[in-house]
C-alpha cells in the first residue's frame, strides 16, 4: 500500500510551510537532497522508515499520512461520483485519480461534503418519521390522553353533580389532584425526549461524519475537561524543570536540551521569533510534554477507543497543549492563586507568564474532585461570532449550533478591544451568570499580513461572583438590572428583542 | 327491566368514572380491568352491552369484540368502543369487527352516556 502512496506534493506543502529547504529535510532524513526531490515529485516512494522519520522531523502524526493514501481516496471518491445521490457532473476515471494524487485536501473535502449531505439528508427524512412513528411519542399520546381523560370526566362529574356526598367529593377531587400531577410529569418526559438527549439529539449522535473537532470536543466534556493522569504527569515534568532563573520559558528550552536534545531556538523561523514570549513559552512547554509525556498521553489516546485518524491526531494535539498548560500553570498553585487573586486574570496573566487565553482555559480544568475551582464556562469566538472553542462547566449550556445569543457581552467586546468587559446575564429560564470578556487581535508576522480578531470569554453561576473581583463593582442582586439574554436566537421565547435575528421558536405539535 | 352494561377499562380511575355514570344513568354496572376478564364477564352476567376500551392488557378491545361477534349467542349485545383521540385506522377497524358505536377519550360524560343509551335503543352512531 505504501509502496503505491504519491505523497510528493504532500511533503513539499508540509517543507514549505516550515520553511525548510530540501537541502536541510533530506539532511535531517538522512537522504540527499536529489532523492528528496524525486520522492517530491512522486518519482520515488516514500518508505516507512522515511515517513517515521519525516513524521518525527515535524512533529507531526505519520497516521495523517497514512490514514487517506490517494488509492484509497480515489476508491472513495468513485464511490460518490456512482451514487445515485450525486447530482454531477460526471468525473472520469482520470479525473478522479489525478484528484486524488494532487490535490488530496480537495478529494477529501467533496469526500466529507457528500457524506454530510447523505446524513442531513437521511436525519431530515427521518425526523419527521421518526417524531411521527416514535414508540415513545405513541405512547406519550395515549398516556397523555389518559389522563386528560379521566381529568376530564371527573370534573364533569363534580360539575353537574352538586349534592355528592362529601366523601365522594372528596375522593373524585384526590383524583383530579393526582391526575394532574402525573399530567405535569408526563409533560416534562415529553419535553426531555424532545430536547437535547432525545428525538432530536440522537439524530446528532448517529451522524458518522462528525468532524474532528466536534468528536474531541465531545471527548472533552465526557471528561469534564480534567484529566487527572496528565496532571500527574505535568507535575513530575515541572518537577524536572531547573529552578527558573531566567524565566519559565529560559527552563524550558534547558529540559528540552537536556532531555531530548531539542535545540529549539535553532529551529525557531522567522514566524516562531515573531511570537509574544508567553505564546512562545507556551510551544516549548506543548513540545516538551509531547516529547516528554508521551505515555502518559498514550493511556488517554487508548481510554478514548476508536478514533479516525485525523480526530486522533487532533486529540493528540489537545492533550498535549493540556499538559503544556499544566505545566505552565500547575493545578495547586494555580487554583490558590486564582482564590488569592479572585480571579483577576490580568493578574493570573502576569503571574503565571502567560496569555488571558491560557488563562481562562486553565480555570475550567480545574476539576479535580475535593479540590475544584470555581465551575466556569469557557468560550472563544471569531469577530464574526464564530465559535472555535467552548466548554462548560457553570451550567451554561453553550449551543453548538444556531449561533449565539446577540447579547452576550462576548460579542460587545469587540467594541472595547483589549478591554474587559463584564455583564450580569439573566437567561430565560430565570438563570444568572457572570460573564467576563475581552476581545484581542494577532497579527502574523510581518508587514501587511492580516490580523486575526477574535474574543475570549469566561463566566459563571452569579452565586460565584463574591469570588470574582469582576463582581465587585456590579450589581449583581438585582435580577431586574440583569441584562436578558437567551441562548441564540432560535431556541429564544424573548419575542420583545430588539435584537433578534430570527422569529421565536416554532411550536412543536399540531 | 334494568338494562346491564359491563365496563372494561384497565385504568383505574376512569373505570371509576365510567362506573359512576352509568350507574347515575341507571344502568346495572359490572366492570373488568382487562380482555379476558372482559369475556368472562360476557358469559356469566350476559350485558346487554360492552363499553370497551381498545388498549388492554392481556386481550385487547379489538380481540374481544371479534370473539364476542363471532359467538351466534351474543348476537344481541351491544358494543360501544373507547380509545384514545385520533386515530381514525382504529375506528374503522372497530366498526368493521362489529362494534355499535366507538367513542374518542378524552369524551364528555354527558355524550358517553347518550351515545350508550342510542346503542342499546338501537340506533347506530349518530350521524356524521
Amino acid at each position: 500500500m505504501l509502496n503505491e502512496t504519491r505523497l510528493g506534493n504532500r511533503i513539499r506543502r508540509l517543507r514549505t510551510g516550515n520553511r525548510d529547504t530540501q537541502a536541510r529535510l533530506a539532511g535531517r532524513l538522512g537522504i540527499s537532497a536529489s532523492y528528496l526531490n524525486l520522492i517530491e515529485n512522486d518519482r520515488r516512494p516514500l518508505t516507512p522508515a522515511l515517513l517515521g522519520r519525516l513524521a518525527e522531523a515535524y512533529g507531526i502524526d505519520e497516521q495523517i499520512f497514512l490514514a487517506d493514501a490517494p488509492a484509497r481516496l480515489r476508491a472513495d471518491l468513485a464511490s460518490i461520483v456512482e451514487d445515485p445521490l450525486y447530482p454531477g457532473p460526471r468525473l472520469g476515471e482520470r479525473a478522479l485519480t489525478e484528484l486524488a494524487a494532487t490535490l488530496p485536501e480537495a478529494g477529501r473535502a467533496l469526500l466529507a461534503l457528500f457524506r454530510a449531505y447523505l446524513a442531513t439528508r437521511r436525519e431530515a427524512a427521518g425526523l419527521g418519521e421518526r417524531l411521527a412513528g416514535d414508540p415513545f411519542l405513541a405512547e406519550a399520546r395515549h398516556r397523555l390522553l389518559t389522563r386528560l381523560t379521566s381529568i376530564r370526566s371527573y370534573s364533569e362529574i363534580l360539575r353537574d353533580n352538586i349534592d355528592l356526598a362529601v366523601d365522594r367529593r372528596e375522593r373524585f377531587a384526590d383524583v383530579l389532584v393526582d391526575e394532574s400531577e402525573q399530567l405535569t410529569d408526563l409533560v416534562g418526559e415529553v419535553f426531555d425526549f424532545l430536547g437535547a438527549d432525545g428525538a432530536i439529539g440522537v439524530g446528532a449522535q448517529e451522524s458518522p461524519n462528525e468532524s474532528p473537532a466536534a468528536l474531541i470536543a465531545d471527548l472533552v466534556r465526557t471528561h469534564n475537561n480534567h484529566y487527572p493522569d496528565l496532571e500527574d504527569a505535568a507535575e513530575a515534568l515541572r518537577a524536572t524543570l531547573a529552578a527558573p532563573s531566567s524565566g519559565l520559558y529560559g527552563a524550558l528550552l534547558e529540559a528540552l536540551q537536556r532531555d531530548h536534545n531539542v535545540a529549539l531556538e535553532a529551529e525557531a523561523g522567522p514566524t516562531t521569533e515573531a511570537l509574544p514570549r508567553e505564546s512562545r513559552t507556551f510551544q516549548a512547554a506543548r513540545r516538551l510534554a509531547m516529547l516528554s509525556c508521551g505515555p502518559a498521553i498514550d493511556r488517554c489516546l487508548a481510554g478514548s477507543g476508536d478514533l479516525p485518524s485525523a480526530a486522533s491526531a487532533l486529540y493528540r494535539q489537545v492533550l498535549g497543549s493540556y499538559v503544556a498548560a499544566a505545566v505552565v500553570m500547575p493545578y495547586g498553585p494555580f487554583r490558590q492563586a486564582a482564590a488569592d487573586l479572585r480571579h483577576d486574570l490580568a493578574l493570573l496573566q502576569h503571574h503565571f507568564d502567560t496569555s488571558f487565553e491560557q488563562v481562562c482555559h486553565r480555570l475550567t480544568t480545574l476539576q479535580r474532585p475535593g479540590a475544584e475551582g470555581v465551575p466556569f464556562h469557557f468560550l472563544r469566538l471569531d469577530i464574526a461570532g464564530n465559535v472555535s472553542k467552548s466548554f462548560s462547566a457553570s451550567g451554561l449550556h453553550i449551543p453548538r449550533h444556531g449561533g449565539l445569543c446577540p447579547r452576550w457581552n462576548a460579542h460587545l467586546a469587540f467594541m472595547t478591544p483589549e478591554r474587559i468587559d463584564i455583564q450580569v446575564a439573566q437567561l430565560p429560564d430565570g438563570t444568572r451568570y457572570l460573564f467576563v470578556a475581552k476581545a484581542m487581535s494577532r497579527a502574523a508576522a510581518g508587514q501587511g499580513a492580516p490580523r486575526s480578531y477574535y474574543a475570549v470569554a469566561i463566566g459563571c453561576d452569579i452565586s460565584f461572583a463574591p469570588h470574582l473581583v469582576y463582581a465587585d463593582n456590579l450589581v449583581t442582586d438585582r435580577p431586574a438590572h440583569d441584562v436578558p439574554v437567551g441562548l441564540n436566537c432560535r431556541q429564544c421565547p424573548r419575542r420583545d428583542c430588539a435584537q433578534r435575528a430570527g422569529p421565536p421558536p416554532f411550536v412543536v405539535g399540531t | 327491566m334494568t338494562q346491564r352494561v359491563l365496563v372494561v377499562e384497565d385504568e383505574p380511575n376512569i373505570l371509576d368514572s365510567l362506573s359512576f355514570l352509568m350507574k347515575q344513568a341507571g344502568f346495572d354496572v359490572r366492570l373488568a380491568r382487562d380482555g379476558d376478564a372482559a369475556l368472562r364477564m360476557v358469559e356469566s352476567a350476559a350485558p346487554d352491552l360492552v363499553l370497551l376500551d381498545i388498549m388492554l392488557p392481556r386481550r385487547d378491545g379489538f380481540d374481544v369484540c371479534r370473539t364476542i361477534r363471532a359467538n351466534p349467542e351474543w348476537k344481541d349485545v351491544r358494543i360501544v368502543m373507547l380509545t384514545a383521540k385520533g386515530r381514525k385506522p382504529d375506528r374503522r377497524k372497530g366498526m368493521q369487527l362489529g362494534a355499535d358505536d366507538y367513542i374518542t377519550k378524552p369524551f364528555s360524560n354527558r355524550e358517553i352516556v347518550e351515545r350508550v343509551q342510542r346503542a342499546l335503543d338501537g340506533g347506530g352512531p349518530p350521524a356524521g
